[in-house]
């Protein structure tokens, strides 16, 4: 390809111009700020356009604003050029109205057959030189001091030389892709040190959900031990039922128990009175019956009372019970009375007409009467004492408790039968008793029969009039006695089986004992005392167990939100887990890719190294007249040279300073060699690039260029006229000469 | 003798989707759908008039069910009177202690049967063992044996309550209703003894087709062997489905999202649950949206995903071929494909789409 002209109707400070160019060498010739490097601008603008925006960093402003025109329109102008197979084109671009128009050679406005960029306008760079703007201006466009490659360009260039097998005409294939996979990976997904990407939301979702459910299933655990808990207290609490069932029954017995000691001391004492009360009556009789004084014996001592209702044999006959009391009080008085008449003065006991000799003889006798009924008194009390026996319960009474009736067996004439002879003091008494009865002494006995009977009404809460209403009474206290009797032990029967049905759960105190032996047998009071001890302790056991009970419900009192949360955060994890495990997915897709892609251009640039190397070292050889003939470039494209005089490899950074502008001019050129090769033969386009080249190497590189490219154009921007007339001398009537 | 029955089991109820997780309001909708399934299945016991009904377990979520539920489940029971439901314990709702298995008031009808217990049916004849451990059977009824566990197959070791046919066989029972497995098993088991209808609410895609229920009758001379006829009964208000659709040539979501549609609508209804996989080859530069489709195509299903497995229709071969970067890439990638196992290889080949898309687009589109 060769750019036939250029016409420049306002570019930066050169208006109106019109330049033709020759097939080969051109020189352009100008004074420095002739408009050069202006030239070179339009050229590339032309074909890549110009770039509009912010300021660079540097501060310089953007090319669509640094090339304006300063007194304003036009902004733009034309190219004509023509390819390598004779198609011929114009191009036509106006800067300030950003309009591109491409014609054929006929005129034809074939803009529109171009692909088109992201600024809309047409590739015509691209297309038709067979090259990005980068790769142009970093091969075949060498501008002034600037023939060195620093590192970023040096990548692009080693980048498009990847990918100068690719028929796509772009140059920067492989870094594009490279930067839309790292894009992807860092902005889709997500990588190790990033913090908000896709795949860091995730998983911070997850954490969180994660320790919400640890939470939950922890409060899942706590509900289940709560219910176990429960099921254990209800299963106590059933216990505890079983336990105060019983002891109430066992507190039903002691109650009937006691009935049952009460009734039978209420028995004891209606027993003792009815006695008494035979006795009083007894001695009544003798008082009032014609016998009296015959001091018949009633009893003997110690032998049972006949106190059964039916049986009862005491009736009528005289009990000697106070009357002998009653005889000694009246004795002794009598005694007094005579001892004080006779040793009275006469005075005195002229007064009562009785001769002394009577109080002398009454005297003696009274007392010896006294004597004798304190005697009896004596042993009476003592048998009666000893047939009662310590708990003045007599024995048949206490045998009957037992379910032995011993007073049935003397009320139907079973008991002995008071025989001669029967108990000194029962018979002297009552011949002392006989002896001496009087009205008083009547009258004694009947207010000790009053008491007895109001005693009786005071034991039983009834009134009792007579004997007959205390063996009515007594009889009542029987009955009543039976009853509890039955009761209790039907009481037993329950309580055994309740307890039977409790097992290993009875009340410790019972575990000890024998149900039927505590209650028959133990001391009451001991008893009761246990029974309210364990039913106290009972009552707090199943207040606790009740509270917590109560705790526990409470604490699972169904919290539908929470048990449904539990659902809901599983099925969100699940959800966040598959998105995760599709983003790692897509990560590690991406990462093959790209380590594929790096793999694949690093070969390829393996692959083209020799051939680069190959002729960079021809190009330098030539540039350098053969003082260089091994040039190479690594796979970043940074030169090193074998120095042929010190042996050794040496980095193209370390050389002089035309050294090693002629070094990275044969990279430049090599470059553009390989990624022009089957393609079109762009002109190279060369500002000042002998500036730091001596005469002999200026010379060797025209040599070389007349040599290598002499069917190539060349635009050669100097200001150096020796540089044209060494120029004229290589080429002679080949170059062509345009001044600025 | 003869006896009529409702089986069913493995209702799972108050379980958690995790498959819907992604559609909010799915999940807690699928549980109210158990719901109502148990209701249509006490409608089916009343409507057959069953002497009996038997569910063989996980029948709800120890670790998810409330109170609520159970007084729901009750109340359900309740509605068939005398009707005896005799429900087993399955490894979801285990009779703990504090279960409500243990601790709850069932309504009178209802009999928890642990493995040891046995009912008897005196109106039927029937005998019914709550598990392997209720004894043999009984010659003069009809015998069967519930039981939640792995029937007849290569026991592994961590099989649940495995269970022999052959054992049951010789035991001497008539029929054994299973449950624990969630696809129908029906005549099974060595000796076709084995019955199992599978939950009658399917409850992810890998349960797909009819749920539902066996109202089986079975009739015995005493002594004589038991003539079992079982017959299943959908109950399932929704169905499952994994389509594969091939959508190769559509230029845009549109276009596959109408064929989609199609095959949706040809294989279920609005009330079912679809899982989308997107097969073929589109145009290079055609992108699909499947969430988009899947928002379209919202109102054809109770639930719709769709998944994006095409390819761009890249000639991988001719591309291969190419020198350069383009063609060294897609070489390599396509060798790695060949030589990898086949997840690794749909790995590979998603990073060769990638690939190629950044390598002509400049850009990747996820």
């Amino acid at each position: 390809m060769h750019i036939n002209g250029i016409e420049i109707k306002g570019f930066g400070k050169l208006k109106n111009r019109t330049f033709t160019f020759g097939r080969g060498l051109n020189v352009i010739y100008g004074p420095n700020e002739a408009g050069k490097s202006t030239m070179q601008s339009f050229i590339t603008a032309m074909f890549y356009g110009l770039k509009g925006g912010r300021s660079s960093t540097a501060g310089l402003p953007s090319p669509l604003k640094r090339f304006m025109p300063w007194d304003g329109p036009p902004y733009g102008g034309a190219i004509t050029y023509t390819l390598d197979n004779g198609d011929s084109f114009r191009l036509e671009r106006d800067f300030s109205r950003n309009t591109v128009a491409v014609y054929d050679a006929s005129y034809n406005d074939i803009t529109p057959l171009f692909s088109f960029g992201r600024d809309k306008q047409p590739l015509v760079g691209e297309t038709h030189l067979g090259m990005d703007e980068a790769t142009f201006e970093n091969t075949v466009f060498i501008r002034q001091k600037a023939i060195r490659l620093d590192s970023g360009n040096s990548s692009v260039l080693a980048a498009r030389l990847v990918n100068m097998d690719n028929p796509d005409t772009d140059g920067l294939v492989y870094q594009r892709a490279e930067t839309a996979l790292n894009n992807a990976i860092k902005n889709r997904v997500g990588t190790e040190r990033s913090r908000v990407q896709p795949l860091d939301r995730l998983q911070s979702e997850l954490k969180r959900l994660e320790a919400e459910h640890r939470t939950l299933t922890e409060k899942q655990k706590e509900k289940e031990k709560l219910l176990r808990e429960l099921s254990e207290i209800k299963t106590k609490l059933g216990r505890l039922e079983l336990q105060e069932h019983l002891l109430a029954k066992i507190g039903e017995l002691i109650e009937t128990r006691k009935k049952i000691d009460e009734g039978m001391k209420k028995e004891a004492r209606l027993i003792e009175t009815a006695k008494q009360l035979a006795e009083i009556e007894a001695a009544l009789d003798r008082l009032h019956s014609p016998g009296h004084g015959s001091g018949k014996t009633v009893r003997q001592p110690g032998a049972e009372y006949a106190v059964q209702p039916e049986g009862y044999a005491g009736e009528g006959k005289m009990f000697a019970g106070n009357a002998p009391t009653v005889l000694l009080i009246l004795c002794a008085a009598l005694a007094m009375i005579s001892g004080v008449l006779l040793f009275a003065p006469g005075s005195i006991s002229g007064m009562i007409p009785i001769p002394s000799q009577v109080y002398a003889a009454v005297l003696p006798v009274c007392v010896l009467v006294c004597a004798k009924l304190l005697k009896d008194i004596f042993v009476r009390r003592r048998n009666l004492n000893a047939a009662r026996g310590p708990d003045g319960i007599r024995a048949g009474d206490r045998d009957r408790f037992s379910g032995v009736d011993a007073e049935r067996d003397a009320a139907s004439g079973d008991g002995p039968a008071p025989g001669p002879g029967a108990g000194a003091a029962g018979e002297g008494a009552g011949h002392g008793i006989m002896a001496g009865y009087t009205d008083e002494k009547a009258a004694a006995l009947e207010a000790a029969r009053r008491n007895l009977l109001s005693g009786v009404s005071v034991i039983c809460g009834v009134k009792a009039g007579s004997a007959a209403d205390v063996r009515a009474a007594l009889e009542e206290v029987r009955t009543g006695l039976e009853r509890l009797s039955h009761q209790l032990q039907y009481g037993l029967d329950e309580a055994a089986a309740t307890a039977e049905a409790m097992d290993e759960f009875l009340p410790g105190f019972i575990l000890q004992h024998e149900l039927d032996e505590l209650i028959y047998d133990s001391d009451i009071n001991w008893l009761e005392e246990r029974w309210r001890s364990e039913t106290e302790s009972l009552r707090r056991q199943k207040l606790d167990a009740a509270l917590r009970e109560k705790y526990c419900e409470g604490q699972l009192d169904e919290d539908r939100e929470q048990a449904d949360r539990l659902q809901r955060v599983e099925e969100e994890m699940a959800a966040v887990r598959r998105r995760i495990i599709e983003l790692e997915n897509t990560g590690k897709a991406l990462k093959l890719a790209l380590e594929v892609l790096t793999e694949a251009a690093g070969e390829i640039r393996l692959s083209n190294a020799p051939e680069l190397n190959s002729r960079m070292s021809v190009i330098i050889s030539g540039l350098t007249g053969g003082r260089y003939t091994d040039l190479r470039g690594d796979d970043k494209l940074l030169l090193k040279v074998s120095d042929p005089q010190a042996g050794d490899v040496r980095s193209v950074s370390v050389l002089s300073s035309g050294t090693a502008d002629q070094m990275y001019l044969a990279l430049r050129l090599a470059t553009a060699d390989m990624l022009t090769s089957g393609g079109e033969s762009l002109p190279l386009v060369m500002d000042e690039v002998f500036s730091q080249f001596d005469d002999k190497r200026t010379e060797f590189a025209l040599k070389y260029l007349y040599g290598e490219h002499r069917d190539r154009q060349i635009l050669l921007f100097t200001c150096k006229m020796r540089e044209v007339e060494l120029v004229r001398e290589i080429y002679g009537n080949e170059m062509y000469f345009v001044e600025l | 003798m003869r006896v009529r029955f409702l089986q069913f089991g493995d209702l799972h109820m108050d379980a958690p989707f995790t498959s819907l997780s992604d559609m909010e309001g799915k999940p807690s909708q699928r549980r109210l759908d158990l719901k109502k399934a148990l209701e249509r299945l006490v409608d089916l016991a009343i409507g057959e008039n069953v002497d009996l009904v038997l569910v063989c377990g996980d029948l709800y979520e120890h670790g998810y069910t409330g109170k609520s539920t159970i007084h729901y489940i009750c109340g359900q029971f309740a509605r068939l009177g005398d009707t005896p439901v005799l429900i087993i314990p399955g490894n979801h709702d285990p009779k703990l202690p504090g279960s409500y298995y243990s601790e709850h008031l069932w309504p009178p009808n209802v009999r928890i049967l642990g493995s040891s217990d046995v009912f008897e049916h005196d109106r039927t004849g029937t005998r019914v063992c709550g598990g392997p451990d209720g004894g043999v059977a009984d010659p003069s009824r009809i015998n069967i044996l519930m039981h939640h566990g792995t029937p007849d197959m290569p026991f592994d070791p961590n099989a649940f309550q495995p269970i022999s046919g052959s054992d049951v066989a010789k035991k001497g029972f008539d029929y054994c209703a299973l449950g624990h497995f969630h696809s129908r098993i029906t005549a099974g088991g060595a000796k076709g003894i084995f019955y199992n209808a599978g939950s009658p609410e399917p409850l992810g895609f890998d349960e797909p087709g009819d749920h539902g229920a066996f109202i089986t009758e079975i009739v015995k001379e005493p002594g004589g062997k038991g003539s079992v006829r079982a017959e299943f009964i959908s109950v399932c208000a929704r169905r499952y489905a994994e389509l594969s659709v091939d959508v190769s040539g559509c230029l845009n979501s549109g276009q596959a999202a109408d064929i989609v549609a199609a095959e949706i609508c040809r294989t279920g209804s609005t009330s079912d649950l679809f899982r989308v996989t997107l097969t073929g080859y589109l145009p290079p530069g055609v992108q699909i949206d499947a969430e988009e489709m899947a928002d379209r195509l919202k109102d054809l299903a109770f639930y719709l995903k769709i998944t994006d497995m095409t390819h761009p229709d890249y000639d991988l071969d001719a591309i291969s071929r190419e020198k350069g970067l383009r063609g060294l890439f897609t070489r390599k990638m396509l060798e790695r494909a060949s030589a990898a196992g086949d997840d690794e290889a749909a790995l590979v080949m998603k990073a060769l789409y990638y690939g190629l898309e950044a390598i002509d687009e400049g850009k990747v589109c996820i």
